[in-house]
């Protein structure tokens, strides 16, 4: 009776062999694979156990949906060698499981027949429909892949997974193909005829070559395809191309790599900060796993907070906003981080020229739980410490100090088939501090201490249920905190002869942001022609800008002590939904709305912005497009124009400064041509409203609850075109983005009410990146920026000015031009005048910059992933400056004073070799 | 191993700074000189214009007066008079002035004119003045006093300047006549006028948006600091004389209201801005000077002044 049994299914599986194997182009034939023998044993263990137990003494992967499996079955098996579809025949002779070999993937699916059916007056009727839904994973980590392509291989009906890796495909009834590509990896087909759920495990490419060879072709890819899709001023960067680019003192970051794609603008070297499309870098929302960020920058912009390592998925909008997206004016950057390794331990370390880095990651319980944790520290400090500090014997010790650190840390559960539980923490911190102590008999020892920095933290937990396979939702509640400070202290222990009293004066600058979000986000795949997002959220906003307090203390007693409350609450509503529409084979629409409201200071303020865009399907390779999308943002960030961080403060709508809106139009196509060349070029027009800058004269002191009295209100418009060709495929990979464009801002009471150039209208900005694969060890990248220069206010001539009897004076001593960041001047006189003619006045020379790489990967003798990259940063050293300062001096001639004024840049950046090491083991 | 960390920071930081630092220099069109023109024109005095020379903020600056240019001014879109130079021991700067006094409701037109120099032209309209009435003022203690007038505003947008002072003197040791020296600060607080900027010796800039088209009454408790010349108080210090004697003569307030031309105004408001960021915060956000001279620097506008001394109350 067994061996009768065990020769049918044999003979089953060699029919299932023969049906699939040939035609999923396998590398190993699928026969030999289930002939290997294994030696195998068994104590009362389920039948999840048991597939991971063979996972890890074979190369097999396996592929099922967990709700065919009856876990409830403890199975024994005396250790012996056994072959292994002999042992998964064993394994599941007394269930409807069967099984199929796919490459190293063995797929595990139902053989029975289920009727699906709705059942109306006793009477079942046939579904019109099967739905194919689950996860796609990397086979490897578990990793949820963002943006896997999943497609019915005959009629090309598409869908894509979410963030958390979830998708869901309606079919019609019959037999089907389906096929689930991704960049990088193997591509898998399944055979479906019936409503199935399944998680799909995609096996990585086996090189850096054939991974991207071998990955799916164009027509496969047809979600992620700019031309099939319906979204406008779309862009993603894979984690794993990020680091391939060339990156300043050679740290990969996800802000400079941005900066490479059309449309979005760096800021000056050393200064944080992108801009999109024209708008202020406050305009961008810029999420770490759905959490906002303020100020994600280190090293006063030089790195962003994203450590590389953590870092699964970038996606950034640009223009013809979905509805799920809402806050900001101009940019919604993505960032969705790493789940964790649920299928083994693997650690990473990193150093580089700048910081050194570290991860860990892997299951607490296999398939059903995983952590991970990244950490980073400059060790710049480390570096410079030994020159930093001036000592005078032990009377006096100057120690400056900077140093900054971000550590990630992130754990998922498994509650069940249909809840998934996510925790995420994430703290960084950038600290410039010095420390003064002196030594005196006569005035005792006193110590100074200053800092200034900034510091982000949030703890996020995350929640995903799916009610059917249809009806996915993810539930977010997060708390994050955002601090930039500036501390002084001064502590004065009194010498022996008792001159001066002991005393301890201190004074704190700091601006704080808290938030206390709650929302949900649905998302219900209706059918293939409709895809619908709905969902709300509330944020409870905490400000509290720019707060200078004080306190001194003699001899232990407080004589002293101020710290104002200026703290604005405000709380921050929002609903929304969109429909992604298939209206034909050519015609897709998304169409959305988002509401959103704010109440603070017992004012409210409502907003409603619709959202539309529009593809349409010229021929197979060319889609035109349209967008439109209104958005409106309840904060905003301070910034002026000629200095940098210390002036920067994050500021709320309150009732007399109103929300900014913005209005865009985008046009656009996107086609393909060559077997790998993808081309998109846009148009865009944006309008934005009430947005606020400081009032000429505005001082930056003493900040404390006026700022409102030194703002601005305005407009700005901003125009232009963006063109972006990219080749993904090949050993040769990279793209050449080129965006025209012009923006300006209009105030009633600056520059006299005349429109102005903003600081970034750079009219041409062109990025070239490229990376070419040498063979399986050696890589080669570059990156090349080319920018019109920033526009400044600044002072170009001198002269004298009247006062209000018509009377002209003059000294030989003046104020500097004003836009420049520091200057050395003895006196001022009022009756010259060098301010610049007008606001934004002066265009700084065009900015260009060559980074190159090359990387060498190894797999060590242990199996162990090393990688070594060598760079050059500003290869050609390109003089490009980013900081200015004027200084006077006054020469006698013995007739005249004559006044001589020099102006001097400072460039950040000469050539400069990096590199960097990491390892994975 | 001190030593060869030492030596790789140093090795790092040079590596950092050099070649990091360069002179600016402007393209030749940004900082080639222009003609500065600056005219207040007034209904109480002759046209007096000082004519410069521009130079560039970087390099070598010599402020250069343009004696031989020749100005022209236009009344109503008729030619007048060429201005003359003159320049006396207490200039610092010499004056092109007319031989007429400025009347109001005339289009005035300057053009500048240098054999060196691309020539310049702006316009100036001198506008109505406007009447002070019903002033009254009165001590209430130490350097307070109480004042109030008002202003007969017109019904369209107008712009204003005033300010308010006593007058210091010295007595002849022989004759023992008054010689009035200059004028003492008097500061008006800010609640008397809304929305104003403050200007030069404590005065105000304002527009009447606040008032509508009535009459506008300006009233509050202003106090005044005499503050010796020697420290630079009051306006003529040049005038010179033993300042620390100088005697308040406050038995009279004199209220000083220049009505603008929006030209004017908007140069009073920019020059305000400008120098309240000398005083207040160096580094605070860029200003710019208002201009109306065409292809030039400078301002060439017109302002009403009129000014009452109003009898002070014990």
């Amino acid at each position: 009776m067994l061996k009768l049994k065990r020769r049918k299914l044999n003979y089953f599986l060699f029919s299932i062999i023969f049906l699939f194997g040939m035609q999923s182009g396998m590398a190993q034939n699928p026969t030999d694979i289930l002939q290997k023998e294994i030696t195998f044993e068994a104590n009362n263990e389920s039948v999840i156990e048991l597939l991971e137990k063979i996972e890890k003494q074979t190369d097999l992967t396996f592929v099922y949906s967990p709700n065919d499996l009856d876990n409830s079955i403890r199975l024994n098996f005396f250790k012996k060698k056994i072959k292994t579809g002999d042992l998964l025949i064993k394994i599941f002779e007394k269930t409807p499981i069967s099984f199929k070999a796919n490459g190293e993937q063995i797929i595990l699916f139902k053989t029975n027949v289920r009727k699906i059916g709705l059942r109306k007056n006793n009477v079942i009727k046939p579904s019109k429909n099967i739905v194919f839904s689950g996860y796609v994973l990397d086979a490897k980590t578990g990793e949820a892949m963002i943006t896997a392509a999943i497609y019915e291989k005959k009629t090309f009906t598409a869908t894509t997974t979410n963030n958390f890796g979830f998708f869901s495909l309606t079919l019609p009834n019959g037999s089907h193909t389906i096929v689930i590509s991704f960049v990088g990896y193997q591509t898998q087909e399944i055979n479906l005829s019936e409503t199935q759920q399944m998680q799909i495990k995609l096996l990585p490419a086996s090189n850096e070559i054939t991974q991207v060879v071998v990955s799916a072709s164009k027509e496969k890819e047809k979600e992620n395809n700019p031309i099939e899709s319906s979204r406008m001023g779309l862009m993603r960067i894979p984690a794993q191309k990020l680091k391939a680019i060339p990156a300043v003192a050679g740290e990969p970051d996800i802000l400079k790599a941005i900066t490479l794609l059309p449309g979005i603008s760096q800021s000056v070297e050393g200064s944080a900060g992108f801009y999109v499309r024209g708008g202020g870098s406050d305009q961008n929302l810029i999420l770490m796993d759905g959490v906002p960020m303020y100020n994600p920058h280190h090293l006063f912009g030089f790195l962003s907070t994203f450590n590389p390592d953590a870092i699964n998925n970038i996606e950034i909008t640009k223009g013809a906003f979905p509805a799920r997206y809402g806050g900001r004016l101009s940019s919604v950057l993505d960032i969705t981080l790493n789940d964790g390794n649920n299928q083994e331990w693997k650690k990473n370390i990193s150093f580089g020229l700048l910081s050194a880095r570290a991860s860990v990651s892997g299951p607490l319980k296999k398939e059903t739980s995983s952590i991970f944790f990244s950490a980073r520290r400059t060790i710049l400090d480390l570096i410079i410490a030994p020159i930093a500090a001036d000592r005078d014997g032990k009377k006096f010790v100057e120690k400056p100090s900077y140093n900054f650190g971000d550590v990630n840390l992130k754990f998922n559960y498994k509650l069940s088939e249909k809840d998934r539980i996510y925790v995420s923490g994430f703290f960084s911190r950038d600290n410039l501090s010095l420390k003064i102590n002196a030594k005196d008999e006569f005035v005792g020892t006193q110590k100074l201490r200053e800092a200034t920095g900034w510091s982000s933290a949030f703890g996020s937990v995350r929640w995903n249920h799916l009610f059917s396979d249809k009806l996915f939702l993810n539930t977010t509640a997060y708390y994050s905190n955002y601090n930039y400070f500036a501390k002084r202290s001064k502590e004065v222990e009194g010498s022996t002869n008792g001159i001066l009293p002991n005393s301890e004066n201190r004074s704190d600058y700091f601006s704080i942001i808290n938030d206390l979000t709650f929302k949900q986000d649905y998302q219900y795949y209706l059918n293939n022609n409709h895809h619908i997002r709905f969902g709300g959220g509330v944020i409870f906003h905490e400000f509290k800008p720019g707060v200078n307090s004080f306190s001194k203390k003699i001899d232990g007693a407080t004589i002293l002590s101020s710290t104002p409350d200026n703290t604005t609450k405000a709380t921050e509503f929002s609903l929304y939904a969109e429909d992604d529409i298939r209206v034909n084979d050519k015609l897709k629409l998304n169409i959305g709305v988002h509401a959103s409201a704010l109440d603070v200071q017992d004012t409210s303020y409502f907003s409603v912005q619709p959202r539309l865009s529009a593809r349409y399907l010229v021929s197979k390779k060319i889609a035109l497009k349209i967008g439109f999308s209104q958005m409106t943002q309840y904060l905003h960030l301070l910034t002026s124009s000629n200095l940098t961080k210390s002036s920067d403060l994050w500021v709320p709508v309150t009732k007399n400064i109103l929300p900014p809106t913005s209005t865009q139009y985008s046009i656009g196509t996107a086609f393909s041509f060559g077997k790998n060349y993808e081309v998109e070029i846009e148009g865009y027009y944006k309008d934005m409203k009430n947005i606020i800058d400081y009032k000429e004269g505005a001082s930056f002191l003493l900040t404390t609850g006026d700022w409102e009295n030194k703002v601005e209100r305005g407009s700005g418009e901003s125009y232009g075109a963006e063109f972006f060709i990219q080749k993904k495929k090949g050993r040769w990979t990279g793209w050449l983005g080129y965006t025209l464009s012009w923006t300006n801002r209009t105030f009633e009471n600056i520059n006299f009410g005349k429109s102005y150039p903003y600081k970034y209208d750079r009219r041409h900005d062109i990025s070239i990146v490229g990376s070419y694969q040498i063979n399986k060890t050696w890589s080669m990248n570059a990156s090349w920026i080319f920018n019109s220069g920033n526009y400044v206010s600044l002072s170009t001539a001198s002269h004298v000015t009247a006062n209000y009897d018509g009377d002209v004076s003059y000294g030989w001593f003046e104020f500097p031009a004003v836009g420049i960041l520091s200057f050395d001047i003895s006196a001022i006189n009022p009756g010259l005048n060098s301010n610049p003619p007008a606001r934004n006045n002066y265009k700084l020379p065009d900015y260009h910059r060559l980074d190159i790489s090359t990387s060498r990967k190894k797999i060590t003798k242990r199996g162990n992933r090393s990688e070594w990259i060598f760079g050059l940063t500003n290869a050609y050293n390109k003089f490009n400056p980013s900081i200015f300062s004027q200084s006077f001096s006054v020469e006698d001639d013995g007739n005249n004073l004559k006044l001589k004024s020099k102006i001097t840049q400072y460039a950040l950046f000469p050539i400069l070799p990096t590199v960097s090491y990491s390892l994975s083991f | 191993m001190k030593m060869i960390q030492k030596i790789i920071a140093y090795t790092f930081l040079l590596l950092l700074i050099s070649s990091c630092t360069k002179e600016f220099t402007f393209d030749s069109e940004e900082t080639k000189s222009k003609i500065v023109v600056n005219s207040l024109v007034k209904n109480t005095k002759e046209m007096e214009v000082a004519v410069t020379k521009s130079f560039s903020v970087s390099g070598d600056a010599e402020l250069e007066e343009l004696e031989n240019a020749q100005v022209a001014i236009f009344k109503n879109d008729s030619f007048v008079e060429n201005l003359v130079y003159t320049k006396t021991t207490e200039d610092a700067i010499g004056k092109f002035s007319s031989t007429f006094i400025p009347e109001t409701n005339s289009d005035y037109r300057i053009e500048v004119s240098h054999p060196d120099l691309e020539t310049v032209q702006a316009n100036a309209t001198l506008p109505n003045g406007v009447e002070i009435s019903d002033a009254s003022v009165k001590f209430v203690g130490g350097n307070s006093f109480n004042f109030s007038f008002t202003l007969d505003d017109p019904a369209e947008v107008n712009y204003y300047f005033i300010k308010m002072f006593f007058r210091s003197y010295i007595l002849d040791s022989i004759t023992q006549e008054k010689k009035y020296l200059y004028s003492e600060r008097i500061e008006i607080p800010v609640a008397a006028v809304p929305d104003g900027q403050r200007y030069l010796d404590n005065g105000f800039i304002f527009k009447d948006e606040t008032f509508g088209d009535d009459k506008a009454t300006i009233a509050g408790i202003a106090k005044y600091t005499r503050i010796p010349a020697s420290i630079g108080g009051g306006n003529f210090p040049s005038l010179g004389g033993p300042a620390e004697e100088a005697m308040t003569d406050s038995s009279t307030l004199f209220i000083h209201l220049e009505t603008l031309s929006e030209n004017a105004f908007k140069y009073y408001k920019s020059n305000a801005t400008y120098l309240n960021l000398l005083t207040v915060d160096i580094f605070g956000e860029a200003t710019s000077l208002f201009s109306n001279v065409e292809n030039g620097y400078g301002i060439f506008a017109g302002v009403y002044v009129s000014e009452v001394g109003v009898e002070v109350e014990e």
